[in-house]
């Protein structure tokens, strides 16, 4: 081989560069602790970092949306637990009152009471979270769920949407109730219009609402078709029948003993019929209604306060007004226990998503970190490859038989 | 006697000869491109030594290799050097379409947390504007690189002609020099050969020489550059019937012009024909990909929805129409047609190149093109007399994602073509079309209820809405001014548990079914979708619902327009999710899309870095080859010194040897 000058030169040149190149290059990496400065370094790697990084952001965000829906769910479950309480408050009122012993101005006096905790109940029905929002008046949050009337008969000014929120990907949780289903849509006591014919008189009366209610739930009918009606008939025999007919279907309901002037009762509702075999009741279930628990306590409060009014329509109202509290806790124990579930699914899922959090950072790091031993080692070998080439140069260059001569 | 003095006289000439040349030698060590040279000189019949020519001691074929490698490794380094710029912006996270791309979403999903919340929406608004402008700054940026790509090489075509032209001029000199004189043009030809050198980092050359010794320089695909003294020159045009205007190269004649294939070009022309014809615009397609699908898809979603006051919301975003080019040789070359995307149907765009064919003058079909020319797919023909245009007079290309819209037939023939690249502005046009935060249709369009009068559902059952497929008057059962139509399903009575009774607006039934299946399964999902008469119409209601829990007999349910739930995020959650939706090419979200370019961009710089290291080692092999033959060596010149020196003294010597015998002889005879 024929070593030129050129030769000599070209290649420490190249050499020195090189190594220079390298040693920046573990240097940049250094100084960025990590190892993939630019997307070439490595292609694929790059990708996937960035999209750990991406995730994690999202995360992040659904972190924020996770602690807002746990806001209002939260808001929304102490509305219900306080709602309750209030709701058994008034109860126990409803209870006194039923006591024979008070007189009109206890009676006022528990009435007096009533209203102040139906207020509050009022109150809690249109319960606001942090932003000022209704949480029960549907997707039209801005206005009051419940708004009394001119007729001083709350009604449901809300509408049925629910919202829900993202809370991961493709998942979204419902994070409002609406007030129509939990509140308004309350079934209130159902019970039934009766007239006595064939020259008999009637009296008739719920005698026991569980067994009623069955009984309606089992029979009645909601097609505009339907009468719902019922008839008792009496025959001559021995002894004295009766028979109760749906006159829909012509089923016979019940059959047994007619003895005028003593009480029939069947499916919880109680007949007493006076008068001849031939004498007749006309029955009908008069249509399930549904009334939020703020109209029947207060109707069951103005009963109270009236002397005037009999004691049976007395004792219906208070019975409507029990009914009705008993329907909105078991309608806003379904709704509670399904915030709870909520509640439940939301924290099961922060657990899930500050896992993959923690994973795409360590996965991240993997990928892109800085191996800071290899990246030690390859400085230091790049800067002793550099310190080489240059004293080469040094030794080479000065190596020419000119100087010799 | 005055043979020996000849003799010494023809040594001294000689050693003097070679003492200059070493000279020469020495003093050109550092001249780049210098050959080495060396004194021939032959023994003399009768004595004495003959000085021959001074010859340059070159190997051709090591330098044509030199070249070629030359031309190489400035391929892969001008290629290389170019895509370092975008390497290093786009791995940057300042920089990253995705990052924005998730802020602008998480701000969206703030706002679905409460859609009331104006300032919330304002900063959605906020956020989607910046990705906006990240797009429009990273096409610019692409564009901007296009550029300066585009002036390098105009730059580089006047080097080129420059170089040619001396390597011509040369050739004339040297013919001149070497007819009149035994000399050859040493020196000469050492600037022509480093001439080439220079051409070669501009363009892949060969170089042969003619009868006369003089040299020819052509293109790596044979077209000459150089023939004897004639210098053609080269040049760059724009194809200006190329949607994407890629650049051409072609040698002038005079007279005429020769076309020559860019990919044969090689150089740093050829490299950064390569990074401006292919890869920018590779790039500037899939941003534009990324672009067009994200208008299309957040579109479609905002119009299924009610913004923050109660009306359908509109386009979030648009892009310039697509430019078409009519190929010049048309029959009508002056006759154009529209084409854009199909709504929805982004999906199906891809970033090749699109070409309209006119199989009829009422038929047509789309063929596909990759970036490299080949056909990757080709629609059926359709023919605009049978297939039925959409309300606007499109026509759609299935499975393509356009759609086209003609002018008068009677202006179209057989043969004619159209050209466009759907994805090619989209990202540096792509620009916001809502005004406000409030035009985000975060709301559902319909909202259900249950009665609120006697008689009460007996039921505890709600209904859901399942779908929201179209509120455009002509795709739905919605109304212009926003509402139902009157003919719209908005109640469905339960006659059984199982037995639908479906009324409209206005009260009349439209349909009554059984929700149970032939094989006996009762579902209460999508209830409007299961009816016949629904799925018969011609319009279909643009939205379905699905119930909760079990009905009784006689339970009636409402859908009405929402035109109170300001607070509902149902389309929210909606829009929200499409970040997450294959949306790209049908097969990536919006931010892989971006990533797959990161990776694209960062996998061209990683293999052209290898490439640029191999043929840079290459060349310097090649280099070091070439002058291992034709570079001075000092140690050796030192030693040809000496060596010349003392058959200089060793001549001067037989001089005076010559003249001590011819005095001695003198002597004796005196």
């Amino acid at each position: 081989m024929r070593v030129t000058s050129n030769l000599i030169f070209n290649q420490s040149a190249h050499s020195m560069t090189k190594a220079n190149e390298r040693y920046l290059q573990v240097q940049e990496r250094i100084a960025q602790e990590t190892d993939i400065v630019r997307p070439s370094d490595d292609p694929n790697g790059a990708a996937k970092v960035m999209a750990y990084e991406l995730e994690n952001k999202r995360l992040t965000q659904y972190k924020d949306n996770m602690s807002l829906a746990k806001n209002t769910l939260e808001y929304s479950s102490l509305a219900l637990e306080s709602m309750n309480d209030v709701l058994d408050q008034i109860n126990v009122r409803m209870i006194q009152a039923v006591n024979t012993a008070n007189s009109q101005e206890d009676l006022n006096a528990i009435a007096g009471e009533m209203e102040n905790l139906l207020s509050a109940a009022a109150d809690l029905m249109n319960s606001k979270d942090a932003n000022g929002k209704y949480i029960f008046a549907g997707n039209s949050s801005d206005s009051p769920a419940f708004e009394k009337g001119a007729d001083g008969r709350y009604r449901f000014a809300g509408n049925e949407g629910v919202r829900n929120a993202q809370i991961a990907d493709n998942v979204s949780v419902q994070v409002s109730d609406s007030g129509k289903g939990l509140f308004q849509d309350v079934a209130t006591r159902n019970v039934f219009t009766a007239t006595a014919g064939g020259g008999g008189t009637l009296q008739s009366r719920v005698s026991d609402q569980s067994a009623y209610e069955q009984f309606v739930r089992d029979n009645y009918d909601g097609l505009p078709t339907a009468t719902n009606g019922f008839s008792l008939t009496t025959s001559a025999g021995t002894p004295d029948q009766f028979q109760f007919v749906n006159d829909d279907t012509g089923a016979v309901v019940a059959s047994g003993e007619y003895v005028s002037g003593s009480p029939i009762t069947i499916k919880g509702m109680e007949f007493t019929l006076t008068g001849p075999i031939g004498s007749s009741v006309a029955m009908t279930i008069d249509p399930p209604g549904r009334d939020n628990v703020l109209n029947q306590v207060a109707d069951a409060i103005s009963a109270m306060r009236d002397p005037t009014i009999s004691r049976k329509a007395r004792a219906e109202a208070f019975a409507n007004a029990t009914t009705s509290i008993v329907n909105t806790q078991s309608s806003m124990a379904e709704v509670s226990s399904s915030v709870g579930a909520r509640l439940n699914t939301v924290e099961n899922r922060e657990l899930q998503r500050s896992a993959t959090e923690i994973f795409n950072k360590s996965a991240q790091e993997e990928i892109g970190g800085l191996d800071i031993y290899k990246a030690s080692t390859e400085l230091q070998l790049s800067e002793s490859a550099l310190s080489a080439s240059q004293l080469l140069f040094n030794r080479i260059s000065s190596l020419s038989l000119f100087n010799r001569l | 006697m005055s043979n020996l003095y000849s003799i010494g006289l023809s040594g001294l000439q000689s050693s003097t000869a070679r003492i200059t040349t070493t000279g020469q030698n020495t003093a050109n060590v550092d001249t780049e491109g210098y050959s080495r040279q060396k004194t021939a000189t032959v023994s003399q019949q009768g004595g004495g030594v003959r000085v021959q020519d001074t010859d340059r001691i070159v190997n051709k074929y090591l330098n044509q290799q030199l070249w070629s490698d030359t031309s190489n490794y400035n391929f892969y380094d001008s290629y290389h050097t170019k895509m370092r710029s975008f390497d290093s912006l786009f791995g940057e996270e300042s920089v990253s379409v995705a990052s924005y791309l998730e802020n602008a979403f998480g701000a969206l999903q703030v706002a679905n947390s409460d859609t009331t919340d104006s300032a919330a929406r304002g900063n959605a608004y906020e956020g989607f504007t910046q990705l906006v402008n990240q797009y429009n700054k990273l096409a610019n940026f692409v564009t901007e690189q296009r550029t300066l790509a585009t002036d390098e090489l105009s730059n580089n075509n006047q080097m080129i002609n420059d170089l040619t032209g001396q390597i011509a001029d040369l050739n004339k000199e040297i013919f001149r020099i070497e007819s009149t004189s035994e000399n050859s043009a040493n020196e000469l030809r050492d600037r022509q050969d480093q001439l080439v050198r220079d051409l070669s980092e501009y363009l892949n050359v060969k170089s042969s020489y003619d009868s006369k010794g003089l040299m020819n320089v052509n293109l790596s695909s044979g077209q000459p550059l150089v023939l004897g003294d004639k210098a053609n020159e080269f040049k760059l045009i724009t194809d200006n019937a190329d949607p994407d205007r890629i650049l051409k190269a072609e040698i002038d004649f005079g007279r005429y012009s020769v076309g020559v294939p860019a990919d044969d070009l090689g150089g740093s022309t050829g490299g950064l024909m390569a990074f401006r014809n292919e890869f920018i615009t590779a790039s500037e397609r899939m941003l534009g990909q990324q672009a067009l699908t994200l208008t299309d898809t957040m579109n479609e979603q905002n119009k299924l929805g009610l913004d923050i006051n109660g009306n359908y919301g509109n386009d979030i975003f648009r892009t310039r129409p697509i430019d078409v080019s009519a190929n010049p040789n048309n029959s009508f070359p002056n006759v154009g047609l529209d084409v854009r995307v199909s709504d929805g149907e982004s999906g199906d765009v891809t970033t090749d190149s699109y070409r309209l064919v006119m199989t009829s003058n009422s038929e047509f079909k789309v063929v596909n093109y990759d970036m490299n020319g080949r056909i990757t797919r080709e629609s059926g023909i359709i023919d605009t007399g049978t297939a039925s245009p959409n309300a606007d007079g499109f026509y759609e290309v299935e499975g393509f994602g356009v759609e086209v819209s003609f002018a008068a037939l009677a202006s179209y023939n057989k043969g004619d073509e159209f050209n466009f690249v759907p994805t090619k502005t989209a990202a540096s046009s792509l620009a916001l079309n809502a005004r406000t935060g409030d035009d985000f249709a975060l709301a559902a369009p319909i909202d259900t209820s249950t009665p609120t009068q006697q008689p009460f559902n007996l039921s505890n059952a709600e209904l859901e809405i399942s779908a929201v497929t179209a509120t455009d008057p002509s795709r739905s059962r919605f109304t212009q001014t926003g509402g139902l139509a009157a003919d719209a399903p908005s109640e469905i009575r339960f006659t059984a548990e199982d037995e639908v009774e479906l009324y409209d607006v206005s009260g009349n039934l439209i349909d009554s079914f059984s929700l149970t299946d032939a094989s006996g399964n009762t579902s209460y999902a999508n209830i409007l979708g299961q009816s016949s008469v629904l799925n018969g119409a011609a319009v279909p209601p643009g939205y379905d619902v699905s119930l909760n829990g079990t009905p009784k007999p006689g339970d009636r349910f409402f859908i009405g327009f929402n035109d109170a739930g300001n607070a509902d995020n149902y389309n929210g959650l909606k829009l929200a999710e499409l970040q997450t939706k294959p949306t790209v090419g049908g097969t990536q979200t919006y931010a892989q899309g971006y990533t797959s370019l990161v990776t694209e961009v960062g996998s061209v710089t990683a293999s052209l870095e290898v490439n640029v290291d191999a043929s840079e080692a290459i060349m310097n092999r090649t280099e070091a080859a070439r002058d291992e033959v034709s570079a001075v060596s000092l140690d050796e010149e030192a030693v040809n010194l000496l060596r010349f020196q003392q058959s200089y003294t060793a001549s001067a010597q037989v001089l005076t040897a010559a003249q001590t015998t011819f005095s001695t002889l003198i002597n004796a005879l005196r």
